[in-house]
């Protein structure tokens, strides 16, 4: 035997291991059995169908839009699975597509519930939203349509990216007017919506994607420009808020509508307060009374408002976000 | 005083003008400043010559680039020395000269 299992201290180790190995022995045989519970299994709520409006269009029917992705909204929140249902309707603008693809692709909006959908009967229809480029953005069964190259979409993070703006507004002029010579007045437009959503679409920069579609109409000949991010929107924006608060302080209650003109005014100044901030919306505004631009809508919170003749709506249903939609034309 | 230096800017900024700062992404005012701007601007004064800003080919001329490079020189020089010593030339679209003069005149204001 070794001397070292001889010592007093090595007595001492093995008496009190042997003591914990015999209490653990007899706490392991009176333990009684317990049977695992039998987990719940969540029951799975049926498919809710969803209905699209016949004029799929935002920015021609926005109220029932807005409500058609409402109740999509409402019953993704209570943990029903959804089916986009588009296979009845009568007409279809690209600004819905991409908003659909957006609103698919937003986290906050499917709330990890499960989404499906189905595209137009109409043929026609069914051509332009294949086209689209929707199914990039999907899982879908067998191969995926491809988009036509007259059709871009992006999304980005957090960034002002010039080098997409320019990509953007080439591949509208060579659609309309066969050239690519710089057009100043678009190329503005993009770079300060972009900086709008990096700087006011959440409460951090950076904080939401912003998506842009194009849609090269042979029919028409124009370009139909489709910008959107799903943010706070412009009328919840810091800035707007603080506005609104000062002038309902002055003159009473105030509605979001009444912000339209101080905000292409530059009146309202952005969250830092300088007074060379704040600008981009304005000159946004500036640049869509360009004669290229056939139509120009902006629909931000409860608010729809024609750039060309600031015609204003108070809309019913909120959009939270902010979307442009411009025509290009000849 | 006669024009000794000239910024092309598209060939050596590059073609596409972006937003303010650096964080809003890339070819912002600011890095166009502190990058082509402001030296090349130092020097103009220091040789009490023009600096020519030469826009022809470059994408776009938003109030947040301008702002965020001219509006910032006319800040720290004065409008006075910014628009002695500087001349803006684009030959597509002469109403860039026009805003950046403007903003010049008026930092605060763009």
């Amino acid at each position: 035997m070794r001397k070292i299992y001889k010592t007093k201290k090595w007595k001492k180790f093995n008496a009190k291991r042997s003591f914990k190995a015999i209490k653990n022995k007899r706490k392991r045989k009176n333990k009684s059995y317990i049977p695992n519970k039998i987990t719940e299994i969540a029951e799975r709520k049926p498919l809710e169908n969803i209905v699209a409006p016949e004029e799929f269009s935002l920015i021609n029917n926005t109220e029932k839009v807005l409500e058609y992705f409402q109740l999509a909204r409402n019953y993704l929140n209570l943990g029903y699975p959804i089916r986009f249902d588009i296979s009845e309707i009568k007409t279809l603008t690209s600004d819905a597509i991409i908003l659909q693809i957006a609103r698919i692709k937003d986290e906050k909006f499917h709330n990890k519930t499960y989404i499906t959908g189905n595209a137009p009967n109409n043929p026609e229809l069914k051509k332009l939203f294949l086209e689209s480029g929707f199914y990039n953005y999907v899982n879908t069964k067998g191969n995926k349509p491809n988009g036509k190259d007259t059709l871009i979409h992006k999304i980005t993070k957090n960034k002002v990216e010039p080098q997409i703006a320019k990509e953007a507004c080439i591949i509208g002029l060579r659609h309309v007017f066969q050239n690519e010579d710089i057009f100043d007045p678009m190329f503005d437009i993009l770079i300060e919506i972009m900086q709008n959503t990096n700087n006011h679409a959440g409460e951090t920069r950076g904080e939401y994607d912003w998506w842009l579609h194009i849609y090269n109409d042979p029919d028409t000949g124009t370009s139909k420009y489709t910008f959107l991010d799903l943010g706070f929107g412009i009328f919840e924006s810091i800035p707007a808020q603080n506005f609104k608060r000062k002038l309902s302080k002055a003159i009473g209650l105030t509605n979001n509508t009444d912000l339209v003109k101080p905000l292409f005014n530059g009146e309202i100044k952005s969250r830092t307060a300088r007074p060379e901030r704040g600008k981009g919306i304005p000159q946004v505004y500036e640049s869509s009374q360009d004669k290229s631009f056939n139509e120009f809508i902006m629909i931000s919170n409860n608010v729809h408002v024609n750039l060309k003749n600031l015609k204003t709506t108070k809309l019913n249903y909120n959009f939270s976000g902010t979307l442009f939609y411009w025509e290009l034309k000849k | 005083m006669e024009i000794k230096d000239t910024i092309m800017v598209a060939t050596e900024f590059g073609d596409t003008a972006g937003a303010r700062d650096y964080e809003d992404g890339d070819f912002s005012g600011k890095e166009f400043y502190d990058k082509f701007l402001l030296p090349r601007f130092k020097k103009a004064l220091e040789g009490n010559y023009i600096l020519l800003i030469n826009l022809n080919g470059f994408w776009g001329w938003p109030s947040s680039f301008v702002s965020g490079s001219f509006g910032i020189l006319s800040k720290q020089f004065s409008s006075e020395i910014v628009l002695k010593h500087i001349q803006i030339k684009c030959d597509s679209n002469p109403m860039k000269e026009e805003k950046a003069k403007y903003i010049i005149q008026n930092p605060d204001k763009q």
